[in-house]
C-alpha cells in the first residue's frame, strides 16, 4: 500500500515536471510576427505584402503569400510548406522569408534571439538562417523544394 | 499613302483605348494601400471571443490567403476579399454574432481610417447585404445560422477612406535593410 502511494507520488511528480518542462519551451505566444517574402538582388530589394500574425497560445494560422509556399504559424513554431516545385535562383543576395518580431509601438525592443531549422530537405542547414536584431531571415537561394517539402522553423523571441 | 494615314489613326485609337482601359483598371484597386485586420469573433450572451488577429498590408499586386483555422480561408487582393469555406459548417444560431470582423487600421491613426461601405456577393442561400454591417473603421460579416459547404464563397467589396500610402511602398532598398532590419517597420 505504501509502495503504491510512493509510486503514485513519483508518477505525479514526473508528470508535473514534464509538463513544466514543456511549458517552459520556446513559445511565440505574445509575439506579433511579420512575414514577408523578400527578393534582394544587386539592384535592390523587393518585399512582398507584409502579413502580421498576433500569436496566441492556441494560434494556428496559415499564410499564403503566393510565392510557392505557405507558412503555418503556431505558438510553438513556424512551418514552411512548399506548394510548388520551384528551383529558387542562386543569384542575388537573398531570396526567401523574412520573419520579424514586431510591435506597433516598441519594435526595437523586441528581438529574435534564436532561429533553428529542422528539415529533411537536401541543402537546408542552419547556415540558411540568419538573425539581425528583430528579424530572422531564411534564405531559399539555390534550393529545389518539391511539393510538400517542409522546413520547421523554431524561433525564440525576446522583449515581448 | 491613305492606308498609312488610316493605319496611323488606328494605332492612335488603339493606344488611347489601351491607356484608358489601363487607367480604369488602376482605379479599380480600392483596397490598395489599406492595412486590413482580420479576426474571427464569436459573441454570445456571456462574452465575446476573439481569434488571433492577422493583418495584411494591401498593395496593388497583393494576393494573400490566410487561414485562421475556423473552416474558411480569406483571400485578400486590392480589388476585393473572398471568403472560401473549406469545411461543411452549420454556424451557431444562438450567438449574437459569429463571423469575420475586418478593420481598416493603421498603426498610429486607426481612428481616422474608416470602412465606408461593404457589399456581399454570394450564391450561398441566406447571404445578402444585411449580413454585413459597417461600424467606424470596422466591417462585420455575420455567419450566424448559415450552413456553408466546402467551396462556398462570399466575395466582399469593401470601400475604405482616409488611407495613407502604405509604409511598405516607402521601404528603402532591402540591400540596406537586411543587415540592419530595425527599419523594416
Amino acid at each position: 500500500m505504501t509502495v503504491r502511494k510512493i509510486l503514485t507520488g513519483i508518477a505525479f511528480t514526473l508528470c508535473a515536471f514534464l509538463s513544466t518542462a514543456a511549458a517552459a519551451g520556446p513559445s511565440l505566444a505574445g509575439a506579433t510576427l511579420k512575414l514577408m517574402h523578400v527578393v534582394n538582388d544587386s539592384d535592390g530589394g523587393q518585399a512582398s505584402s507584409a502579413v502580421f500574425v498576433e500569436v496566441l497560445p492556441e494560434t494556428s494560422v496559415t499564410v499564403n503569400l503566393g510565392r510557392g509556399y505557405v507558412v503555418n504559424v503556431t505558438a510553438d513554431r513556424l512551418m514552411i510548406k512548399f506548394t510548388r516545385a520551384e528551383a529558387w535562383r542562386e543569384q542575388g543576395l537573398f531570396t526567401g522569408l523574412v520573419i520579424d518580431n514586431i510591435a506597433w509601438s516598441d519594435a526595437p525592443s523586441r528581438r529574435v534571439s534564436a532561429v533553428t531549422l529542422n528539415t529533411k530537405m537536401p541543402g537546408v542547414g542552419q547556415e540558411r538562417a540568419d538573425i539581425s536584431s528583430h528579424s530572422a531571415q531564411i534564405d531559399f537561394r539555390g534550393l529545389s523544394p518539391k511539393v510538400g517539402s517542409i522546413i520547421t522553423v523554431n524561433v525564440e523571441t525576446s522583449g515581448d | 499613302m491613305t492606308m498609312i494615314i488610316i493605319r496611323n489613326y488606328m494605332t492612335v485609337i488603339v493606344i488611347s483605348l489601351w491607356a484608358m482601359l489601363g487607367a480604369a483598371g488602376a482605379g479599380n484597386a480600392p483596397l490598395a494601400n489599406t492595412k486590413l485586420k482580420f479576426i474571427h469573433v464569436v459573441h454570445d450572451a456571456n462574452a465575446a471571443h476573439f481569434s488571433e488577429a492577422v493583418y495584411v498590408e494591401v498593395r496593388p499586386d497583393t494576393d494573400v490567403t490566410i487561414n485562421t483555422g475556423r473552416g474558411y480561408v480569406i483571400n485578400v487582393t486590392s480589388q476585393h476579399l473572398t471568403i472560401r469555406f473549406i469545411r461543411n459548417i452549420v454556424w451557431d444560431s444562438e450567438a449574437l454574432f459569429t463571423g469575420v470582423v475586418i478593420a481598416n487600421i493603421a498603426w498610429s491613426n486607426a481612428a481616422e481610417r474608416t470602412v465606408k461601405a461593404i457589399k456581399l456577393r454570394s450564391n450561398i442561400p441566406g447571404v445578402s447585404d444585411e449580413r454585413s454591417e459597417v461600424f467606424g473603421h470596422t466591417a462585420l460579416i455575420n455567419l450566424r445560422d448559415l450552413s456553408t459547404k466546402v467551396g462556398d464563397k462570399i466575395t466582399i467589396e469593401v470601400e475604405t477612406k482616409n488611407d495613407s500610402p502604405a509604409p511598405s511602398s516607402q521601404l528603402p532598398p532591402l540591400v540596406r535593410l537586411i543587415p540592419t532590419s530595425n527599419n523594416l517597420l
